[in-house]
């Protein structure tokens, strides 16, 4: 077995204690498997390789393997995480624990149900919505955004919905109808919108006995966020918004100006898009550095952005 | 029942209160303040002389004491158990111990008072 630079072994051989549920019978047990892990080996290609070549009852969810889908969260040493973004041997333990996301009905070994977790999302209207009925029904056009405006909700935006905040949370735990930091987290994300004229509609949903006054500042949604969407805080602006509203101290925000579909034409293509890059004789200068850069390490690239370079000079 | 936004702005404004008036509260037993030691904070003569000397503080600890913990304990029970049933039962608890503790706490102190006299 090699070492890796800090002198450890470059592979070891992890302990998986996963928690599996058999719905036909109604059976719940752990269950081990030992699987050999080398730096970059998440838990996801654990899971994988143990149902493939030990295992193949052994169910779970996943799809991207990227972190991008949200599918994967699991209940990984006791701490919600996404299964594809997880290394074994970060976790620095000899046995790692897997078991089903808390707070949501588990289906079958890892698998949890999120029916629950969506509708809530589904409830706080998770779009835009315009005053007009017709722009609702019939949208024909997109909505601009400054980018100032873009920066208030970017980073709510990220949410992948993989429901790691929701298993995280102690009142989603105790409280089933709290509408949880998803949704709330996302309700915000929405109202702050400066395209969408949703605010009374949507305040109606989160000003609830279940809604965002359930909230205790407890922040393991934002502590389990693989995004750093940071729904603890959204809530507490959710909430700011809400008790200037109720106290009257701030009037409504109003929607943007800036190109609704009633200001601009209607079904319209419009120009192509201007090249970046006006000079060609820049970007060939760039491509062929480009390319003699990368000859040594990736040579097929290199090929490939002369192939490219050809084609765009003989055009 | 009001909004729930309401009741959460009546929640934090009391919360902001208490700091007041439990202050108050606090400085009228702690000893080497106002009396030398705890015990005698507590002796009927003491109780009397602050009910005279800081009795509206006292009705004020109590009235915002009692809206702020009910607010606090309805949430509580709202998150502990849901469902229709529930909900209006914890509702009407709350008005009902609100308005118990509030009829028989400013009785009891406007008598202390003086403002109310019991039995003529
Ligand atoms: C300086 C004094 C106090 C301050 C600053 C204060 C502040 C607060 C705040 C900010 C909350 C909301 C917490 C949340 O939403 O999670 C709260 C909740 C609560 N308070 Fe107070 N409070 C004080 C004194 C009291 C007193 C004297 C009582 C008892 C009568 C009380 C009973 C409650 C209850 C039952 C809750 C609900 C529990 C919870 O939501 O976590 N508080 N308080
Ligand atoms: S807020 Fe973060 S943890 Fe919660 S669902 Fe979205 S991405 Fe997942
Ligand atoms: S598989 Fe898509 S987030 Fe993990």
């Amino acid at each position: 077995m090699g070492v890796n630079g800090n002198g450890r072994p470059a592979t070891r051989v992890v302990k998986i204690r996963v928690r599996r549920y058999d719905p036909e019978t109604g059976r719940r047990w752990w269950q081990e498997y030992r699987v050999e892990a080398k730096k970059g080996t998440t838990v996801l290609d654990a899971l994988l390789r143990i149902k493939a070549e030990q295992d193949h009852t052994l169910a779970m969810r996943y799809s991207c393997r990227m972190g991008a889908c949200g599918s994967c969260g699991m209940l990984i040493n006791k701490m919600p995480r996404l299964a594809c973004e997880t290394q074994l041997l970060d976790l620095g333990t000899d046995t790692v624990t897997i078991e089903p996301l808390p707070n949501f009905p588990v289906l079958r070994d890892l698998i949890t149900d999120f029916g629950d977790f969506f509708k809530k999302h589904r409830d706080i209207m998770p779009y835009i919505v315009r005053e007009s009925k017709k722009e609702n029904e019939e949208p024909y056009r997109e909505y601009y955004m400054p980018p100032d405006e873009l920066n208030k909700i970017i980073r709510f935006s990220y949410c992948i919905m993989c429901g790691l905040c929701y298993a995280a949370c102690p009142v989603v735990a105790i409280d089933k109808k709290f509408l949880g930091p998803q949704a709330l987290g996302q309700a915000y994300r929405w109202v702050t919108d400066v395209r969408d004229e949703g605010l009374r509609l949507r305040l109606e949903k989160v000003d609830d006995k279940h809604g965002v006054w359930r909230c205790h500042f407890a922040g393991s949604c934002s502590a389990a966020c693989p995004k750093g969407v940071d729904p603890a805080q959204g809530i507490q602006l959710l909430r700011s918004k809400l008790v200037a509203l109720t106290a009257g101290a701030r009037r409504e925000k109003k929607p943007t100006h800036v190109a609704t579909p009633t200001t601009v034409r209607y079904v319209d293509v419009g120009d192509a898009p201007k090249p970046t890059v006006e000079d060609k004789s820049l970007l060939v200068k760039h491509l062929e550095e480009t390319a003699q850069e990368l000859e040594q390490d990736l040579p097929y690239v290199a090929q490939a952005l002369r192939d490219y370079l050809r084609t765009i000079t003989s055009s | 029942m009001p909004r729930e936004s309401t009741l959460h702005l009546l929640l934090y404004a009391t919360a902001g209160l208490l700091a007041v008036f439990l202050t108050i509260h606090v400085a009228l037993h702690a000893p080497g303040l106002f009396y030398d030691t705890y015990k005698e904070s507590v002796q009927r003569e003491s109780v009397r002389k602050n009910y005279e000397n800081f009795g509206w503080a006292l009705v004020a600890l109590l009235i915002v004491a009692v809206i702020h913990g009910l607010i606090g304990l309805r949430g509580i029970l709202l998150e502990l158990r849901q469902g229709p049933r529930w909900e209006a039962f914890v509702n009407f608890l709350v008005v009902f111990l609100g308005a118990y503790m509030l009829g028989l706490g400013t009785y009891t102190l406007l008598t202390w008072l003086g403002i109310i006299h019991f039995g003529g």
